[in-house]
């Protein structure tokens, strides 16, 4: 039972994380590498407007999506915007670059250490299905739960989500429709960049912060990516949770050690077997 | 004996039929070519003969071997070498090594011996450098040797393409719209240039839709409509043909062709 | 033409090897030859990235990884069985070359981003065994006190390796073999048929060239050096852990072979050059260190996305031809040849 809990509370966190890579390889065909930066520099600025100004944990996380979202549309004008239609690996290594920068000035302004953020749910304990679980942890599934439903809703029902679809599949079709295709990116980094500050804000708030904490759920992201199809935010859903799941079974089961390997073992064996990706449609082919 | 026969070679994509029970034979020395509207399957002809693509089903002879299972990359060794549409070459190489790295088919020495420098990989190397200048004196691009491939004008990165196809010294040669976006000046000479391949005794097999260098230039033409042989015969005979009149007028074709 | 050709390229290479082998005397300091020598291994460590994304196309992240292996292997066999340098670094280099070669097949089969993801996890996963295999590795305590190379008796005098000095004349070695190797790769078919392959896949299999045959050779001669540079940082540093060899590793080396223009010989010896030395050069303090990295990387990928080495290239034939020009020589020069970067295809 624990292990389903805790599977589902880190599975939340891997959704957002991957919902937010998902869309801008899907719809802009970027691979945002800098991902794991905004999610650190998320966790960050929901950290010090907690511990500092004494913002409530709610509050922290919305404020830390909206200085997130602005960083995000910085990092694409800076990284992607000059090299687009540029290889993937141009655009990979340019976006390491943006990578190395923003973890290393993190890690000399901030400091090496570990840090949590405070939350008012962290010490209140609910019971849930014959177990005890902490408040926070309830409230981090759930506010998964809501973001994604409406970025779901956005997407399907809005106007500007269909520009964002159409944008996937055709970016001139979007120039017909009247949309700047410079604005709709920046939108996008805005969001994926937003989606992944609240995904460092509850990660920090359940473990621990550091300047180096973007690496491993951008790793985490990757697999996902794959498992779940490059683009599909129903893909990003089932692949987190699922990638949660498994994680948290083998640590119980099995070992903990190897947490990482067991993602990548999965990822390795898809690709090996389907060399595009479990619902690939041959991504890099050029 | 035919040098290339199909025998009912057929193509589906999903529950698409991109090429339907095609049989034509080709003759040692014919310049032959395929022609048909667009979306007619000839160049997914091409990419069945060359392996580009697996048939689903049908045969396909070369010289009596069946090839129709061999690996894609071993067909330059049976003797065809072939072009792309939208002359697809390494543009990033220049002219020389573009050419050289299409000679690989014709290496004797392995590649350890070559990466001692033995001397018979530098009396190879010497070889492929002399006959590569001879194909490019051939198709008149040898003072272009070292210039980027992708910087040249396009009608000579269309020559660069049947260049590269040339040096493997094939018996077939099949060339994919060699013509597409070249001027009437450049068309002479390429179709002049398609007759002094075949003088060399290389059997051409041409898809092409200027209908003028078809006409010009092959001895039997095939034509194809949804993936379907509809008629074959010599140039005078296939301009007369209703069904090719039909199948052209039928799709749209454009005015080129009349 | 050739024979003077000829002679002017060796004559190249004897000065400057000749030069490499006086630098510790003119430059002198145990600390400059501590950086000479790092700076051979990540030559090599990045001559391999080199060979699988300069020359062959593909974005290897798992090369930290490889690295590893060569160290580990070494290492072990010389600690635990007390076995000779000379028999683990042939070993240690085979061994890793063996396992890039198995792995190979399968990895190989995927290409482009995907490819980039299959090494980047095949990275983390040696690191975790590194750091978890506690029982062989030690795990994240390391592996210490490993030997300096075993004496050279040659009768009359014995050469030791416990010094700097005759370290870096072994580095160097081996930094030239690599060298060489790679050089005869770049100037023979092999070489082409790799970059017809980064070129344009299905044109290369067109012209024969099976590709995955040449991939599996690349990323077994790109595992060779990686495994060659860990064996040869084991024995200097003697002391090895985990951290040396993860993804840190991997962008170390590809932030080398990008900067100093991927599929240039001399590239990684450029992009060596400029990340190890120009930062020690200038004193940088070392938290500084990373940060000066990411903007030289993120500079030269913005306005020479084909590295430096290709700009300098490209800058020299403009000078020569220019000259030429001024000798009224008519005819077009012969401009970039051999210095495509990583991202022409």
């Amino acid at each position: 039972m624990q292990e389903l809990i805790n599977g589902l509370v880190s599975g939340s966190i891997y959704v957002l994380f991957a919902t937010g890579l998902t869309i801008v390889l899907g719809i802009l065909d970027i691979p945002n590498f800098v991902h794991g930066e905004t999610f650190m520099i998320g966790a960050f600025t929901a950290f010090f407007l907690v511990a500092g100004l004494g913002v409530h944990f709610i509050l922290a996380t919305i404020i830390a999506m909206l200085i997130v979202a602005v960083i995000g549309v910085v990092v694409e004008k800076i990284s992607f915007k000059p090299l687009r239609g540029a290889p993937h690996v141009t655009l990979l290594i340019s976006a390491i670059a943006m990578m190395l920068f923003l973890e290393n000035l993190a890690s000399l302004l901030w400091g090496n250490y570990n840090r949590t953020i405070d939350s008012p749910y962290t010490k209140q304990v609910v019971s849930f299905l014959g177990s005890t679980v902490s408040s926070q942890r309830l409230l981090v599934v759930l506010m998964a739960v809501l973001l994604i439903i409406a970025l779901q809703l956005f997407i399907k029902k809005t106007k500007l989500g269909m520009a964002i679809r159409a944008m996937g599949q055709n970016p001139e079709v979007t120039q017909l429709m009247g949309v700047s295709i410079d604005r709709l990116t920046s939108f996008i980094f805005a969001l994926s960049a937003a989606l992944s500050a609240v995904a460092g804000s509850f990660l920090g708030s359940l473990f621990t912060l550091n300047p180096h904490m973007g690496l491993e759920p951008l790793l985490k992201g990757v697999v996902i990516l794959v498992l779940g199809g490059m683009g599909s935010i129903v893909g990003a859903i089932v692949g987190g949770l699922g990638l949660g799941l498994v994680e948290s079974y083998t640590a119980q089961y099995l070992t903990s050690a190897f947490k990482n390997s067991v993602a990548f073992l999965i990822l390795i064996i898809i690709l090996v077997i389907k060399p595009t990706g479990l619902f690939g449609q041959g991504g890099d082919q050029h | 004996m035919p040098i290339l026969e199909l025998q009912g070679v057929t193509k589906t994509f999903g529950g698409l039929t991109a090429v339907n029970e095609l049989s034509f034979e080709v003759q040692k020395g014919d310049i032959l070519g395929l022609i048909g509207p667009n979306g007619a399957g000839k160049t997914t002809v091409f990419n069945l003969i060359t392996r580009h693509l697996n048939c689903t089903g049908g045969k396909v002879i070369f010289q009596g071997h069946d090839i129709t299972n061999v690996r894609m990359d071993k067909i330059i060794s049976f003797g065809i070498a072939r072009t792309f549409q939208g002359s697809r070459i390494f543009r990033n190489l220049t002219v020389l090594e573009a050419m050289l790295t299409a000679c690989y088919s014709k290496r004797k020495t392995g590649l350890i011996l070559d990466l001692l420098n033995s001397a018979r990989a530098k009396n190879e190397m010497q070889q492929h450098t002399e006959h590569a200048i001879e194909i490019l004196k051939f198709i008149g691009l040898e003072e272009r040797k070292n210039d980027q491939a992708g910087n040249l004008p396009y009608a000579h990165q269309s020559l660069v393409g049947i260049g590269m196809a040339l040096v493997a010294e094939p018996q077939l040669l099949l060339l994919d719209e060699p013509i597409a976006g070249m001027n009437p000046q450049e068309t002479l000479e390429t179709m002049e240039l398609i007759r002094k391949i075949n003088g060399r005794g290389i059997t051409v097999l041409l898809v092409e839709h200027n209908m003028t260098a078809v006409m010009g230039v092959c001895n039997r033409i095939v034509v194809m409509n949804y993936g379907e042989k509809i008629v074959e015969g010599t140039p005078g005979e296939i301009m007369e043909h209703p069904a090719v009149i039909d199948a052209y007028l039928g799709s749209g074709f454009d005015a080129r062709a009349s | 033409m050739t024979d003077r050709r000829l002679r002017n390229t060796w004559i190249t290479w004897i000065i400057a090897i000749a030069l490499l082998a006086l630098l510790p005397i003119i430059l002198g300091g145990s600390y400059i030859l501590h950086l000479l020598i790092i700076s051979c291994i990540w030559i090599i460590l990045a001559q391999g990235l080199n060979i699988i994304l300069g020359y062959t196309g593909l974005l290897s992240l798992g090369q930290g990884g490889m690295f590893g292996i060569g160290a580990y292997v070494s290492a072990l066999l010389a600690v635990k069985l007390g076995w000779s340098f000379w028999i683990t670094m042939p070993l240690a280099t085979t061994a890793t070359a063996l396992l890039g070669f198995i792995i190979g097949y399968p990895v190989l089969r995927t290409r482009g981003i995907y490819f980039a993801m299959v090494t980047l996890g095949l990275g983390v996963i040696l690191s975790e065994i590194f750091n978890n295999w506690i029982g062989v590795t030690r795990g994240p305590m390391g592996i210490g006190d490993i030997p300096y190379p075993t004496p050279i008796n040659l009768g009359f005098t014995s050469i030791a390796f416990d010094s700097k000095i005759t370290y870096y004349y072994l580095v160097l070695a081996a930094l030239i073999l690599v060298m060489v190797v790679t050089y005869r790769i770049a100037k023979t078919t092999l070489g082409r048929a790799l970059i017809a392959i980064k070129e344009d896949e299905v044109l290369a299999g067109t012209f024969g060239i099976f590709p995955p045959k040449f991939k599996i050779i690349a990323f077994t001669v790109c595992s060779a050096f990686s495994g060659l540079a860990g064996c040869l940082y084991a024995h200097y540093i003697t002391f090895i852990s985990p951290e040396s060899f993860g993804v840190m590793a991997s962008i170390d080396a590809l932030v080398i072979v990008v900067v100093g223009s991927a599929g240039m010989v001399l590239g990684p010896a450029l992009g060596t050059i400029i990340l190890i030395l120009v930062p020690e050069a200038l004193r940088f303090a070392s938290e500084y260190r990373m940060l000066v990295y990411a903007v030289i990387l993120g500079v030269v990928i913005m306005y020479m996305p084909q590295g430096l080495g290709c700009s300098i290239g490209r800058l020299a034939s403009k000078i020569v031809s220019g000259r030429r020009v001024a000798n009224a020589y008519i005819g077009t020069s012969g401009s970039n040849q051999n210095l495509r970067g990583a991202n022409g295809s």
